[in-house]
């Protein structure tokens, strides 16, 4: 059956050499042996499948060639901020040179032209790597398109930039499969989504970061789109949501647990800080109960970073002033390794699932 | 489909400026170099080739005493009353010299109103008036006090503020707000003398040693921060800007700009002539 995603490609090459090396230590062993002709089978069907998988997904087929794939998406992600920034600059350097009309031509020609220029790229590269790059550059032209209208024809700041902007790079991490896009689109998604909150609260839009209560529906919304929609063509798309559907959850209680005063809530600080504090471990932990649960090792590694920091800041906060120093940090060391106890115990019951839905 | 999203979102972004600059200007307002100066000079204006002017606008600012040294805040006005701040959507039922209140006041965000933008009216003709007042008053008390180094400071100081008043500071002044453009126009409705634009006002709550806290309101901002400079007036400004002396108390202002405002309250430049 072929595999849906590149990500599966990979596991199966990868699975191919594992099992390659292990039956060589079965052999070694004398475990097994087999015929000359089961040996021959077996290496046939293995290379013609990599062979396949290597052509449609462009897959590392050896530990070298992973390395070198790793070097590539490092330079293409550098590669990829660096003409972003340079199509910015480029644009600002010049533009008080042009005149009106000249630069809203420019301007709108700039995302079309490389839009296109992506799609072609995206259908030649197999790799990924230079639709990326291509990718990228369009929709900084995008942004940059809408940005400069609004500088040069000294239109008043919305925030319906946001849903536009969010739409494109949608389409284009879904079009070339690219991950820096689709987080450049919730994130687009999420200053939407908090602002509209913060306007219909009676605040100007602006202003929406400083309750951060807007953040939640848009929280829930990221978190549920894996559930509804079937993501797996999409190598990492939906741990993607789910990790940012979780950070834009518990960075805002993290940040009311300790700043009371800019909740909506009309109340004393102290009991806002005091619920949200609650409220951080219990869905902390709920969190890493669902990724343990659901085998999803980026929420639950995700619960646990903030499980640990509401444990941390609470300890901070009752003992920094009271405690010695060396038995601060004994504690907390102490915790950590209560912890390890904890963790080494749901390994061994079981509770832990084997592999999981990975990046 | 990303073709039709960028065309569609331009189409949108260009209809609305069309729409905006259609028919009869909201505001038509001649300004000088006072109220629509350069911009702070600063790294990344090398690497920018544009240019957009700042508008400079101001509140009438309390009254300030003679002897008195101190930064007022420049954004608090004496406009912005509890009825005021009531009629703009700010719950002020509450006193300011509750700890409740105070939470409440301080915990308040900014809205978005309608903001009157008058130009070389009334509102400068005060703080013109008050400065002369100062002057009057720190000249009287260097009479009574003749010689002491601290009074001629201040009268020097004193005299440099109407001077700043009279000549170089801008006479563009936030004096009201509003909810309904209809009325707000209605009530101002010389276009060559007033502007109507977004602006944002905000809570305060002071809280001085001695006073009971009290809360007043602040023009937090004018959505009107700066308004770009197009190629085909940029032959007067070009020659001003790099080195260009700044205007001092000697110096008038180099230029005037006629400023339209639309009917999406938006702003352009409709023309700008060297002096």
């Amino acid at each position: 059956m072929k595999p849906p995603s590149k990500t599966e490609a990979q596991e199966r090459a990868d699975q191919i050499r594992a099992f390659e090396r292990e039956l060589q230590s079965l052999e070694h062993e004398r475990v097994v042996a087999l015929t000359e002709e089961q040996r021959r089978a077996i290496r046939g069907h293995h290379e013609a499948l990599l062979t396949t998988l290597a052509d449609t997904f462009d897959i590392d087929r050896s530990r070298r060639e992973k390395q070198l794939s790793l070097g590539m998406r490092i330079a293409s992600f550098l590669g990829a901020l660096a003409f972003a920034a340079s199509v910015f600059f480029l644009f600002y350097q010049f533009w008080g040179k042009l005149s009106t009309s000249t630069q809203v031509v420019i301007l709108i020609a700039a995302p079309l032209l490389s839009f296109l220029a992506t799609m072609v790229i995206s259908q030649r590269d197999q790799s990924g790597y230079f639709a990326k790059l291509a990718g990228l550059v369009s929709f900084a032209c995008f942004v940059l398109n809408i940005s400069m209208l609004g500088q040069i024809f000294n239109i008043t700041p919305s925030d319906k930039a946001f849903i536009v902007w969010a739409a494109f790079a949608a389409l284009l991490a879904y079009a070339c499969e690219v991950r820096l896009l689709l987080v450049a689109s919730i994130l687009c998604v999420i200053a939407f989504l908090s602002a509209r909150m913060g306007t219909w609260s009676g605040m100007y839009w602006i202003h929406f970061g400083e309750r951060p209560e807007n953040f939640f529906p848009a929280a829930v919304v990221l978190f549920l789109i894996p559930q509804l929609i079937d993501h797996r063509r999409f190598s990492g798309f939906a741990s993607i949501y789910r990790t940012l559907g979780l950070l834009t959850l518990l960075i805002p209680i993290l940040i009311l647990a300790n700043w009371g005063m800019i909740s909506y809530v009309d109340a004393d600080p102290d009991t806002i800080e005091k619920i949200y504090q609650v409220m951080g471990f219990v869905l902390s932990a709920g969190v890493i109960w669902l990724g343990i649960r659901k085998e999803w090792p980026e929420v639950m590694n995700t619960g646990n970073v903030f499980f640990v920091i509401f444990l941390y800041t609470k300890f901070y906060d009752w003992w920094w002033d009271v405690l010695p120093k060396y038995l601060f940090f004994l504690i907390v060391g102490l915790t950590a390794l209560l912890f390890l106890v904890v963790f080494k115990r749901f390994r061994k019951t079981g509770m832990l699932g084997v592999g999981g839905a990975g990046a | 489909m990303g073709t039709a999203l960028i065309l569609a979102t331009n189409a949108v972004v260009l209809l609305g400026v069309n729409s905006n600059r259609s028919g009869e200007p909201d505001a038509a307002v001649t300004l000088t170099e006072r109220e629509l100066g350069f911009p702070y000079r600063n790294v990344s204006a090398r690497e920018n080739s544009g240019l957009a002017l700042r508008v400079n606008w101001r509140v009438v600012r309390m009254d300030r005493r003679a002897g008195e040294f101190g930064l007022d805040s420049l954004s608090q006005t004496t406009w912005l009353d509890r009825a005021k701040l009531a009629a703009l959507g700010f719950d002020v039922t509450e006193e300011a010299d509750t700890l409740e209140g105070k939470r409440r006041y301080r915990k308040m965000l900014p809205k978005e109103v309608l903001v009157v933008l008058e130009y070389d009216g009334e509102a400068h003709r005060q703080m013109v008036g008050q400065a002369q007042r100062l002057l009057d008053g720190e000249t009287a008390l260097l009479a009574e006090h003749s010689g002491e180094q601290e009074h001629v400071k201040r009268v020097k100081w004193a005299t440099q503020e109407l001077a700043r008043e009279q000549k170089t500071s801008s006479r563009l002044f936030v004096i009201d707000a509003g909810t309904d453009h209809g009325e707000l126009r209605a009530k101002y409705a010389d276009r060559s003398r007033y502007i109507i634009a977004r602006g944002q006002i905000r809570i305060a709550v002071t809280d001085r040693a001695g006073e009971p806290p009290r809360f007043s309101g602040i023009v937090q901002g004018v959505a009107i921060e700066s308004v770009t400079v197009p190629l085909e007036y940029r032959s007067v400004l070009d020659p001003l800007v790099p080195g260009g002396p700044s205007p001092g108390l000697d110096t008038s202002p180099r230029y005037v700009v006629t400023l339209h405002v639309g009917r999406r309250l938006e702003p352009w430049i409709a023309g700008i002539r060297g002096i």
